[in-house]
């Protein structure tokens, strides 16, 4: 029996870890565990409610934009206004969300997934007179690969050709991220944590010379995922397309939906949204209507406090118990109606597809259908891939008919009054899946502050009844060629995108003595 | 962010002087939630009372990973201000270049441990890398949920802020910031 331990920030504390035990060359069991407390709820407590929006963008570098519409739905319903938002606001807020994602996604593919899979060495044999593949190449042969350099050897399988060609991409992506992030900030402001998005709409007001600049980024972000993104990805799937049939998981689907299409409805479980709302097992393929008062965390194997156990988001309670027997995880473990479930893409998507939307159904069944596989394929490494990119098509497709339903000079906010006492929930799925926030105001500030986050769903530890979380039953099973060089235990945990980390950015130097100038 | 000092400074530049002035960006990197680890941005929010000119950008990266997004391509000078882990007193400012930095970053897992090094070595290879990059680094006291830097780093903001302004004129040879 061996233990394989993937962790891969050591030197910085408070990242992700996978243990991994393997016996026979199959995984027996899987720990993942998130390495860092994250009490930053207890700095919202006695604060003015508007500073929700400002300080959970902090919590995380990779997806601010996220927390601060998660945090602007909650503090909408405290505020008794989440069916007064002006059509304006509504739509500015899906814009800022939809570039966020899209820039994401982007970035998550080339920049993190793609380098399990493509083998950029291989540009060292390029022969040709492209400016960055030739400077791609003068690294490679200086042994200057950095961010390149693969993790394991072995099970590439794309040709040189295709292998240079994706590098090129990876580069072509760089750009097309800020892009992204440019087209965010002609409505957020700036970029990260941006200013825009507020309780009541959006401070920015609409003009016809941003709506133009909008849709020109927009344009050519939809070139790419159309003709770079999602051909790379299916590429990808047919040369591994093993892969579709590694990494199930639980079988169970949660998505909060996303991108408000009404502004007159108050409960947000009951809000038409692009992306719906709702749970989806593999056994049925059925969308179940979204009951929030399922969710619950569990803590009987993370370092808090016992009695914090089993209790819904509204009257969570953060209390650190370093070195309790049995935990492993400072991630609590988030359950629905006492079950494991899967976010992110994957669950947003299969929720929009099996509720009939004609658009996604036409993407997924053609996707499938070019690998002839069942629905029962979209859970697995692949299916998680595939949707992030169809996801992403998906909605910056639909972005443009936004753009034209805004009406400039007209209002994109509405006034409110901070009440003395209420509470709020905002449930929005961010880019990693679902995120959800909640609040309890008492004399006009700040009682208690609660975010579940979409990684602590998917990496969550074990629950109070021993069920292993989303990524460690995705582990669990998988059959390892080369102990090695586990990529199979790679590819499953950046399928589902992790986002533990959140938050720590200290730099380290080479050595105490090297390079160093003291100045003060 | 235009105070009254800064609209001085504006005026001290030499007229039509403006297509040559150096470009110039100042970026604080860090968590404002984590007391010093905040400190990048602690000094950026104080920065944005000093300078006030179109060739100096000021950009609160907070935890972004890929620095290279928010920072234009081509630019003269890099000025990046962040916590640093070297082991001597708190408060103690550092003055790095690249090459000084662990470039022994192992491949990413998510998307948080992309990196400074890793996000500037892409950029140098697409040969977008500002001409010169100057990291500026505290040592942390206390790296632990608050919004307040400890009293040991609180202490040395002003030279602090008298180094990065030193560094911006270094560069902005046409004009001298309001100190």
């Amino acid at each position: 029996m061996n233990k394989i331990i993937v962790d891969p920030i050591t030197r910085i504390e408070g990242h992700l870890k996978v243990e991994v035990t393997v016996e026979n060359g199959v995984v027996k069991d899987a720990d993942s565990s998130g390495m860092m407390f994250r009490g930053i709820e207890l700095i919202l407590q006695g604060r003015d409610p508007r500073d929700a929006q400002r300080y959970t963008q902090r919590i995380c570098g990779v997806c601010p934009t996220s927390h601060s519409i998660a945090a602007t739905l909650n503090l909408d319903s405290a505020f008794g206004i989440a069916d007064k938002i002006p059509d304006n606001g509504r739509i500015v807020r899906n814009l800022i969300l939809g570039a966020a994602h899209i820039a994401d996604h982007i970035l998550h593919f080339y920049h993190l997934t793609a380098l399990d899979y493509v083998d950029v060495t291989k540009v060292a044999g390029y022969t040709g007179n492209d400016t960055t593949l030739k400077s791609v190449k003068a690294f490679i042969e200086r042994g200057e690969l950095g961010p390149f350099v693969p993790r394991y050897e072995g099970d590439y399988r794309l040709s040189d050709q295709m292998n240079i060609e994706a590098t090129a991409h990876y580069v072509k992506a760089l750009e097309m991220r800020r892009k992204g992030q440019e087209m965010l900030t002609i409505f957020g402001g700036k970029m990260p944590h941006n200013m825009g998005v507020i309780p009541g709409g959006v401070t920015e007001t609409v003009t016809v010379d941003k709506i133009a600049s909008f849709l020109w980024k927009l344009n050519e972000l939809r070139d790419f995922i159309d003709n770079v993104y999602i051909p790379d990805v299916l590429a990808v799937a047919e040369v591994y397309s093993d892969y579709f049939g590694i990494g199930a998981g639980c079988g169970n689907l949660l998505s909060y939906g996303s991108f408000d299409l009404e502004g007159n409805v108050a409960d947000l479980t009951k809000r038409k949204r692009l992306l719906k709302q709702g749970t989806v097992s593999a056994t049925d393929l059925k969308l179940n209507p979204l009951e929030p008062a399922k969710i619950m965390e569990h803590v009987k194997h993370s370092w808090y406090e016992d009695s914090s156990t089993g209790k819904h988001p509204t009257e969570g309670m953060t209390k650190p118990q370093l070195g309790k027997v049995g935990a492993y995880s400072w991630s609590k473990a988030p359950r629905y109606d006492g079950k494991v479930y899967e976010v992110g893409p994957l669950a947003r998507v299969v929720a929009t597809y099996v509720s009939g939307d004609a658009t996604v159904k036409q993407m997924v069944d053609s996707t499938l259908a070019r690998f002839k596989a069942s629905p029962k394929a979209l859970f697995s490494v692949l299916g998680r891939h595939a949707a992030r990119a169809l996801y992403c098509k998906f909605v910056a497709d639909t972005m443009p008919g936004w753009l034209l339903e805004l009406k400039p000079g007209e209002p994109a906010y509405v006034d409110y009054e901070i009440p003395d006492e209420a509470s709020g929930m905002g449930l929005v799925d961010g880019a990693r899946g679902a995120l959800g926030h909640w609040v309890q105001i008492k004399d006009k500030k700040i009682a208690n502050y609660q975010c579940v986050v979409p990684s602590t769903w998917n990496l969550g530890p074990r629950d109070d009844k021993g069920q292993p979380g989303a990524v460690e039953q995705a582990l669990i099973g998988t059959r390892i060629k080369d102990e090695k060089n586990p990529f199979e235990i790679v590819r499953i945990v950046r399928s589902f995108d992790p986002c533990l980390a959140c938050a720590v950015h200290v730099i380290t130097p080479k050595g105490k003595e090297i390079g160093r100038f003291k100045v003060c | 962010m235009a105070g009254s000092k800064s609209a001085k400074a504006e005026l001290s530049r030499p007229p039509g002087k403006e297509a040559a002035q150096p470009r110039i960006t100042v970026l604080g990197i860090g968590n404002l939630l984590l007391r010093d680890e905040g400190v990048g941005i602690h000094l950026i929010q104080r920065l944005a009372d000093k300078v006030n000119s179109p060739n100096i950008k000021l950009i609160d990266g907070g935890t972004t990973p890929d620095i290279l997004s928010l920072v234009d391509n081509n630019i003269d000078k890099l000025i990046i201000i962040d916590a640093a882990v070297v082991g001597d007193k708190p408060g103690t400012i550092y003055r790095f270049d690249i090459d000084d930095l662990d470039p022994g970053e192992p491949s990413p897992m998510s998307l948080h441990e992309l990196g400074l090094v890793n996000s500037l070595k892409i950029m140098n290879l697409f040969g977008n890398c500002p001409k010169e990059v100057t990291i500026i680094g505290v040592e942390p006291k206390v790296v632990d949920y608050g919004l307040k830097l400890s009293p040991e780093l609180e202490k040395k903001m002003p030279r602090l802020m008298e180094l990065v302004l030193n560094e911006i004129n270094k560069t902005n040879t046409y004009m001298e910031v309001e100190r």
